[in-house]
């Protein structure tokens, strides 16, 4: 019989088991490194860690105020990691983004009818120096669209049976187009009309003539054009029971506020002075922003997020300025270039803030976990990231290199 | 020793098959409530399901489903306007930051921004379109259809 020929001594099978074992060498010696640079596991919105009490947050299209949302939910979980009079347990009591917004733009470009495109880093600033603001009263005050107000700022000026006979149809009309019990249980509230609007009123004979409907649309009108009416009309403490169950919707409002010729500095005022009935909260927090360039590179930033993460608690989250198009377009997008000392970003890089609040080894790959300001919903984002309910699991390595900035509190 | 089934048994393999392929799509399927203001300005509030099916990027209100068969069907404004959402009309601004998919479910599909407020205890948010006839769609997904240019099946 034959001898089989053997290929075991022959060079080109030496030749491929030297290039197998190379391969799995190299990615053996890579998963640990990535492993090692990665390291442990975290999840700041778990085990009770400082973003363990922050829900995950929704806002709206053209506002544009992603650098708010970030701002306010790296100060709450600041508060809700740190001990008085540094931070406190009031979960329910969430810092208003909306509030962030118009405070830094005021700070900034009081004189422009715009929110959108702030900073982070500024935003902290501001923060720090002015406090946060509940979110509820501002979601409250911005109810003043609500026909119960509107019925009830009408009262001094309507006689008592229209009165009367306009809330009998209110109720009548909530009790069959909503089931609601609670907002059926909330005390009628009479918010005051500033004076002016009462003067102006007073000197209007026809008011006196004028249905429900007619003076609810004339308020209106009025109010709308007065900051100081919109204050007035809606009490901090009275409405805060309707805001608790209520999430309104701020764009109408806000854009409305501005194609009145309103500016920032005036819907701030409108907004914080509401604030300032409540206590603030101290911050004694240090705002740290490195930008990308030829200091800080993009190996530095992402050894400084792992350093941190592996670090002593409360760990906070990291806000990073980046090209979201990484989380729709998956791995393969890169949306920074460095040339010498200038970090270019591409036409379609598309900047925007979200936080980093862990990290996880997953095939091999580092991977941090995305918080979004986009709600809890993981259809936008590419199949090739994990999502949990809108946070979402991104290659570190791809996410860093499309990260032109990073922020963190200290 | 013949491998040809009994009558019987091949009707319990066609049944056990067709429950598969049925039980399949209803694992790929979930469902999530998600308590809604019933107009912009009002605080009254209703619990809506929606529909979650992660394959095909789509969280939509379940009056939508038509039919829960093999394949799921849906049928009502919502999905219809999916057909449609485009980024082509949005502009940097809409880029700034914000929600695309707001923006869109405004202008060109003319539906209502709402915000859904997720029945956990952690209550989590999210964003939606609500149209004319009272169906709901998340607006995440309003913009992964408009980027893809996908078609709904």
């Amino acid at each position: 019989m034959a001898k089989r020929p053997s290929h075991r001594g022959s060079p080109t099978f030496l030749l491929a088991t030297l290039i197998a074992s190379c391969v799995v060498s190299i990615s053996v010696f890579r998963s640990i490194a990535h492993a090692q640079t990665c390291g442990p596991a975290i999840r700041l919105d778990k085990d009770g860690r400082s973003m363990s009490h922050v829900p995950v947050k929704t806002q709206e299209g053209d506002l544009g105020i992603c650098y708010a949302f970030v701002a306010a939910q790296m100060v709450d979980a600041y508060r809700f990691s740190h001990a008085p009079p540094e931070g406190d347990r009031d979960f329910s009591r969430l810092t208003s983004p909306l509030a962030v917004a118009t405070q830094t733009q005021t700070h900034d470009y009081n004189r422009d009818p715009i929110l959108n495109g702030g900073e982070t880093h500024r935003a902290l600033e501001v923060l720090k120096s002015s406090g946060s603001c509940d979110s509820r009263l501002v979601e409250g005050r911005f109810n003043w669209y609500s026909k119960r107000l509107v019925l009830a700022s009408m009262k001094p000026f309507l006689n008592r049976a229209a009165y009367e006979r306009a809330v009998r149809d209110y109720e009548a009309e909530q009790k069959r187009n909503e089931k609601s019990r609670e907002l059926s249980k909330t005390p009628p509230t009479v918010p005051p009309l500033d004076k002016t609007t009462r003067e102006y009123l007073k000197t209007r004979p026809d008011v006196k003539k004028m249905s429900p409907d007619e003076l609810s649309k004339l308020i209106t009108r009025l109010q709308k054009k007065d900051p100081v009416y919109l204050e007035n009309m809606s009490s901090c403490d009275g409405n805060t029971n309707v805001a608790n169950t209520f999430v309104q919707s701020f764009y109408d409002v806000v854009n409305g506020f501005f194609e009145r010729g309103e500016r920032v500095i005036e819907l701030n005022a409108a907004i914080t002075r509401s604030c300032s009935e409540k206590p603030r909260h101290p911050f004694g927090y240090k705002a740290h922003t490195l930008e990308r360039g030829a200091i800080y590179t993009r190996k530095f930033l992402q050894k400084i997020i792992n350093e941190r993460l592996s670090g002593p608690e409360p760990i906070q989250p990291f806000k990073i300025g980046f090209c979201q198009n990484i989380l729709f377009r998956g791995n393969s997008y890169r949306g920074v270039t460095n040339i010498g000392l200038t970090t270019l970003l591409a036409k379609n890089c598309q900047p925007h803030a979200a936080l980093i609040i862990g990290r996880r080894v997953k095939d091999g790959r580092c991977q941090f976990l995305v918080r979004n300001s986009w709600g809890t919903s993981c259809c936008p984002y590419s199949r090739e990231w994990e999502c949990e309910k809108g946070n979402i699991w991104v290659n570190a390595d791809s996410l860093m290199e499309n990260v032109y900035n990073v922020s963190y509190l200290e | 020793m013949s491998h040809t089934l009994n009558k019987p048994a091949q009707i319990a393999v066609i049944a056990a098959f067709l429950s598969f392929g049925v039980s399949g799509v209803a694992d790929s399927k979930q469902s999530v409530q998600f308590a809604i203001p019933n107009k912009p300005d009002s605080p009254a509030k209703k619990n809506i399901e929606f529909v979650l099916l992660p394959e095909r990027h789509l969280m939509i209100s379940s009056e939508c489903v038509k039919s829960r068969a093999a394949k799921i069907i849906f049928e009502c404004a919502a999905y219809r306007a999916l057909r449609i959402a485009s980024t082509v009309q949005l502009n940097k601004e809409h880029y700034s930051g914000g929600h695309p998919g707001a923006a869109i479910c405004r202008t060109p599909l003319g539906g209502e921004f709402v915000i859904g407020i997720e029945n956990t205890p952690e209550r989590d948010e999210n964003g939606f379109c609500r149209f004319k006839d009272g169906s709901i769609v998340d607006v995440g997904t309003i913009f992964r259809y408009a980027l893809d240019h996908l078609t709904p099946e």
